[in-house]
């Protein structure tokens, strides 16, 4: 294998200058990704800049209705922390189903979203609890929307140089219900085949908000606007669920890949859009996996 | 570009030069020669490779030499002192082990989980070691050892 110079910053902007300074440098976070492409020789950097030496990137903070989560913090930190498992029930959920535990205690929430991949187990529900990602490089910083920030499958909005360094999740309103759930082959340590998150509120039987995304059935993880315009304003009753589910399913655009044909995708999103919001009916079901 | 690294196994520090993409698992078996860590599929999948991390268990396949730096890692050469440590004790008793290849990773994996967690019900456990493969013993016996050795851990003598 080529050399590689390993890099290890203390501070942002200097991890920032490295990138910039080395267009063939990459970033090291938990590595879970990285090293497996590193040894496939899907990527040959020249530089290895590990963001571990910056240390307020692992920081989670929670003040004035707002969670702040560095990008080094990891799955199995998310899964764990008591203030995401209360207010933020979708997230933790999401993250206990990443990988193993193995991987849960490296694997960080900053890589799984810069790696872009549409299956990315974290980007559903962070979409739908409205986050922002907080990119810095050595010129600057720029906040935008994390259903933004991805543009297809490996590819961000990120340009040379920036790093993500948080995530921002706004305090979901009262009464707002959600539900997380997912689809693979096998229960655990498989990439999601299907991912489904819905946030509802009702009033009475009726939908005053609701947000749907869809992650592994697309490029990248999307909105299902179709499906919550169906459902937004009208009386929760079987029909509707009915018609939301078959919107949200003609609205993703799967691919066939080795562990689903795109039909079967298309089909596992109809049946877990309407369990999830048959599930509102009981009030408070608990999260599905 | 090699580069000088102190990594604190098991209690001792060593003091390796290692290529920056060199993983965790091929310092530890061919550098530092402890091949109780063992190497499976290479790719983060089967858990053979489980060492602990400041007491967290990761796949040292997946993992630099270089990340361990100033982190505690714990082999399945560190566990015993002198005598086999309860889960290995338990482990044998249960009939746990068959070619013995998935055995140290599970040991360990089932220890991080004890020390944090030393009364896990059966899907806790089974949670737990999900990342762990075993291709013998049907893994009925490994969840059965385990929740022996938590007997152990308290002190009893558990059902052998
Ligand atoms: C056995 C196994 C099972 C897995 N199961 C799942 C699963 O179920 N669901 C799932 O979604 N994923 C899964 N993964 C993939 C992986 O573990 C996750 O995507 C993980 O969150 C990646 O994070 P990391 O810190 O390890 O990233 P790394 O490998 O360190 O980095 C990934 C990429 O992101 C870039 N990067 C990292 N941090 C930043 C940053 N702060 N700013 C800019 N760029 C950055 C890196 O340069 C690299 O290109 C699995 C992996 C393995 C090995
Ligand atoms: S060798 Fe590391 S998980 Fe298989
Ligand atoms: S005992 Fe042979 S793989 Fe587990």
């Amino acid at each position: 294998m080529k050399d590689i110079a390993y890099l290890r910053p203390q501070i942002l902007q200097e991890a920032s200058d490295y990138l910039l300074a080395y267009p063939d440098a990459k970033l090291l976070a938990g590595g879970t990704d990285l090293i497996l492409s590193l040894e496939r020789k899907k990527v040959t950097p020249t530089h290895i800049v590990d963001l571990s030496g910056i240390s307020h990137l692992n920081q989670v903070v929670f003040e004035n209705g707002i969670l702040r989560l560095g990008a080094m913090v990891t799955i199995q930190e998310l899964h764990e922390i008591p203030i995401v498992r209360d207010k933020f029930p979708d997230i933790a959920v999401a993250a206990g189903h990443l990988g193993c535990w193995q991987v849960r205690n490296r694997a960080t929430l900053g890589g799984n979203l810069a790696n872009a991949a549409p299956s990315a187990e974290m980007a559903p529900p962070l979409i739908a609890h409205n986050a922002k990602v907080k990119l810095v490089s050595s010129q600057g910083e720029r906040m935008l929307p994390l259903e933004e920030f991805f543009t297809g499958p490996g590819r961000t909005i990120m340009h040379q140089g920036e790093v993500l360094a948080e995530i921002i999740v706004p305090e979901p309103r009262e009464g707002l219900e959600m539900r997380y759930s997912r689809h693979a082959l096998r229960r655990s340590m498989d990439i999601s085949v299907v991912n489904v998150v819905v946030h509802l509120q009702l009033k009475g039987e009726i939908v005053i908000d609701v947000k749907i995304v869809l992650g592994a059935v697309a490029p990248t993880p999307i909105r299902s606007k179709r499906a919550e315009e169906i459902l937004v304003g009208k009386k929760l009753d079987n029909i509707l669920i009915s018609n939301a589910a078959q919107a949200a399913s003609l609205e993703c655009q799967p691919i066939t890949d080795v562990r689903a044909t795109a039909g079967y995708r298309r089909k596992m999103v109809q049946v877990l859009m309407e369990r999830a919001l048959y599930s509102f009916f009981k009030g408070g079901a608990a999260l599905e996996s | 570009m090699k580069v000088n690294i102190k990594i604190m196994v098991n209690g001792d520090p060593y003091f390796v030069q290692v290529s920056p993409f060199r993983t965790l698992l091929d310092v530890l078996r061919e550098d530092i020669g402890l091949t109780g860590t063992k190497k499976g599929c290479g790719e983060g999948e089967c858990g053979a490779c489980t060492v602990l991390m400041d007491g967290k268990p990761v796949n040292s396949c997946l993992f630099l030499a270089v990340q361990a730096e100033g982190k505690e890692i714990t082999t399945i050469e560190g566990l015993a002192a002198g005598n086999l440590h309860p889960v290995q004790e338990a482990f044998v008793a249960k009939g746990a082990i068959q070619c013995g290849y998935c055995s140290p990773g599970f040991i360990l994996t089932a220890w991080a989980l004890l020390k944090t967690n030393p009364h896990p019900t059966e899907e806790e456990i089974t949670t737990a070691i999900s990342g762990n493969i075993c291709r013998c013993t049907g893994y009925q016996k490994i969840v059965e050892a385990i929740l022996d050795a938590a007997q152990r851990l308290q002190g009893g003598v558990g059902n052998v």
